[in-house]
């Protein structure tokens, strides 16, 4: 078997996930859609979506993990992903995800509310806590999207994580 | 020549001071542990980060993004200087005050106005004396800080560059080397883009492509260069931030180890010569007492 090979390395802030791992291909979901890049693949850089990244290592075997965004960089001989945060899939935790979706389109629907208050939208009422919560902190109403898909993105993994082709 | 009691007292003195520096040393050694692993974990991303942008930076067109262009409209330079909160570290701060001093000079020459963004108490304790412009200060946030705060500095350092408040923004931290080698670091943080031989130390090159028999790539950029440009220039920015402080903090912690190394060795050499001089000193009582005796058995004698 001499099938072509080349070198998968996964950074994030907080580790290097995969360092220069001999594989046979790699597939993710970029920013304007799936691709899958094989060796000798024509350089090509773009953003990722949250979701998994599928590559089959030098046994042929396929693996999943789950990435919450980040971008790519594809070289004939490498590919490099930096990723905001990777994890396995069996490391995923749905329950927490679930949480966290909830308190980031929570905190979505609020910085809409206040956006449409400020544009002088009379209908809106807002609650007495949430008038309170006003003072105190900003909402980033582009920053809370990109959490929620992130966090829905990260549920789907979790939940379909037997579907995904992976080693046990 | 001292009393006995006077050499005693202060041999009890220093071995207490040594026991400080001693214990002082194991902190740093502990701290530096766990931000020297997040400093170099977080170095291999943010070259490469700072590598891919360069990639996408050449091949868009040059007014892709503003923050990539040079502002005209001002004459003030900012520079933002990290050093640490608590003392105790050798020359970790003079060093970097030094070079500031000969950076805000230097800008001077050519004609800007320097004005500084300081993190750490040091540093602003040093130039609240000087004639200087502080735009700003951050204290007490060396000791923990994380990748949120980082965000909200290069934000606040965006929205004034792209406000044309200043001419160009710079980044001045310690970076780590090694144990006992720390390089003071001058980095131009906005515009991006090519540096100019202004720097006068320019980043090191971006590891493992330039060389190495590679030709000059041509990528396939989806979505469009400028689109992923923009998405991504923020992002870039806080990197460089975080990591200029998570360099000067493990540098930080690193030269206080070292610092307070020296000082127990220097503790140890005080207690020897302070012990030998006690001990003379008890030698020549001694001795002078018997001589006191043997004259008075003497003189009975007769």
């Amino acid at each position: 078997m001499c099938a072509k090979l080349f070198k998968l390395t996964v950074v994030t802030p907080d580790k290097c996930f995969f360092k220069d791992l001999p594989v046979l291909s790699v597939g993710a979901f970029g920013s304007e859609g799936y691709f899958t890049a094989l060796p000798g693949h024509i350089p090509f850089l773009t953003d990722l979506k949250p979701g998994p990244v599928t590559y089959k290592d030098a046994e042929n075997v396929v693996d999943t993990f789950f990435v919450s965004g980040g971008f790519v960089e594809v070289l004939p001989e490498e590919v490099t992903i930096l990723a905001d945060a990777a994890e396995k899939l069996h490391d995923l935790d749905a329950e927490r995800a679930e949480k966290n979706l909830i308190k980031h389109q929570e905190r979505l629907a609020e910085g809409r509310k206040r956006a449409r208050l400020q544009e002088g939208d009379k209908t809106v009422k807002l609650t007495p806590e949430e008038e309170a919560r006003i003072q105190r902190d900003k909402i980033d109403i582009v920053a809370e999207e990109a959490k929620v898909i992130r966090e829905m993105a990260r549920i789907k993994a979790a939940r379909n994580r037997n579907k995904y082709p992976h080693k046990h | 020549m001292a009393s006995l009691k006077d050499i005693k007292r202060h041999i009890v003195a220093v071995k207490q001071t040594q026991k400080l520096t001693r214990a002082m040393n194991m902190v740093a050694a502990a701290k530096l542990r766990s931000t020297q692993n997040r400093t170099e974990r977080f170095r291999y991303y943010a070259e490469e980060h700072a590598r891919l942008i360069q990639e996408i930076a050449d091949r868009s067109p040059p007014d892709a993004c503003s923050l990539l262009l040079p502002s005209e409209s001002s004459r003030k330079v900012l520079i933002l200087g990290i050093t640490s909160d608590r003392g105790l570290c050798g020359s970790f701060n003079t060093n970097l005050c030094s070079h500031l001093d000969r950076q805000i000079v230097a800008q001077r020459k050519d004609g800007y106005e320097p004005e500084l963004f300081l993190i750490g108490r040091k540093g602003r304790d040093y130039y609240n004396r000087r004639k200087v412009k502080i735009y700003s200060d951050l204290v007490g946030v060396t000791g923990s800080f994380d990748y949120v705060l980082a965000q909200k500095i290069a934000e606040a350092l965006i929205e004034e560059y792209m406000a044309g408040n200043y001419r160009e923004i710079y980044v001045m931290y310690t970076l780590f080397k090694s144990l006992s080698r720390f390089e003071v670091t001058f980095e131009r943080f906005l515009p991006l883009g090519q540096e100019e031989e202004t720097a006068p130390k320019a980043k090191s090159p971006a590891p493992g492509h330039d060389g190495s028999g590679k030709v000059d790539q041509d990528y396939v950029i989806e979505p469009k260069a400028d689109v992923l440009l923009t998405r991504l220039i923020p992002r870039s920015l806080s990197i460089m931030i975080y990591r200029a402080m998570l360099e000067s903090v493990t540098s930080e912690n690193a030269a206080r180890m070292q610092a307070m190394d020296n000082a127990s060795k220097s503790c140890k050499d005080i207690i020897e010569s302070l012990t030998m001089a006690y001990n003379k000193a008890r030698q020549a009582a001694v001795t002078s007492e018997l001589l006191d005796i043997v004259n008075g058995a003497e003189a009975l004698k007769d």
